[in-house]
């Protein structure tokens, strides 16, 4: 094993935890803005938001040489990132479980008005935020 | 389970960084390790032992519980 790989995917862990968060908070703050009404500059205004968001992660990806092609691999090769990361996804999956739980009990109490595509932006905004927290919590000193 | 690893690096004057690099792991695994928050790998065990010429069992002692 290459130290420089080791690097890499060190790099790759400390973006990716900060990613995750802030696409998940965008995400969830999306589907909780789509369950009020709103007039039409209001929703100008959040769309404009989340495209200035996406550019400056672009920007941010491309600056700080973000290792993109590290999505494509199927486990860490460092022994403490995997097992933080195949933690993290535990972690995830009980939460979307709890998730799907709750709208499962509480589906009653959901307006109609709610679309499939606000809940499954809501399903992402939590997968993200459990796994970039799970992940952050984990890699503390 | 318990280590000496802190006591063995800070005798050979090292830092956690310049450990992580001569067994090629990350800085995160040796801090991790060294506070027994993370278990490693007998791979790893064995790698810092022979980065201190040492044994694990100098290393590693096992806990009551474990």
């Amino acid at each position: 094993m290459k130290q420089q790989d080791i690097k890499t995917e060190e790099k790759f862990m400390s973006q990716n935890i900060w990613l995750s968060i802030s696409a998940g908070m965008v995400f969830l703050l999306l589907s909780v803005y789509s369950l009020i009404k709103h007039d039409i500059e209001e929703i100008l205004i959040v769309g404009m938001s989340v495209l200035f968001y996406m550019v400056i992660v672009i920007i941010y990806l491309i600056k700080a040489g973000f290792p993109l092609k590290m999505y494509f691999k199927y486990a860490y090769k460092d022994e403490f990132l995997n097992t933080i990361d195949t933690n993290a996804y535990k972690h995830t999956s009980i939460a979307f479980g709890l998730c799907l739980l709750g709208v499962f009990y509480k589906s009653d109490a959901i307006p109609s008005e709610v679309s499939h595509a606000a809940m499954a932006v809501f399903y992402l905004g939590i997968m993200l935020l459990v796994y970039g927290a799970s992940l952050l919590w984990q890699s503390r000193d | 389970m318990q280590n000496h690893i802190a006591e063995f690096r800070k005798a050979a004057g090292l830092s956690q960084q310049e450990l992580a690099d001569a067994i090629a792991v990350s800085r995160k695994t040796i801090s991790t390790v060294e506070t027994s928050r993370f278990t490693p790998s007998v791979i790893i065990a064995l790698k810092i032992a022979q980065r201190f010429n040492t044994s694990v069992e100098h290393l590693f002692t096992l806990d009551d519980g474990d």
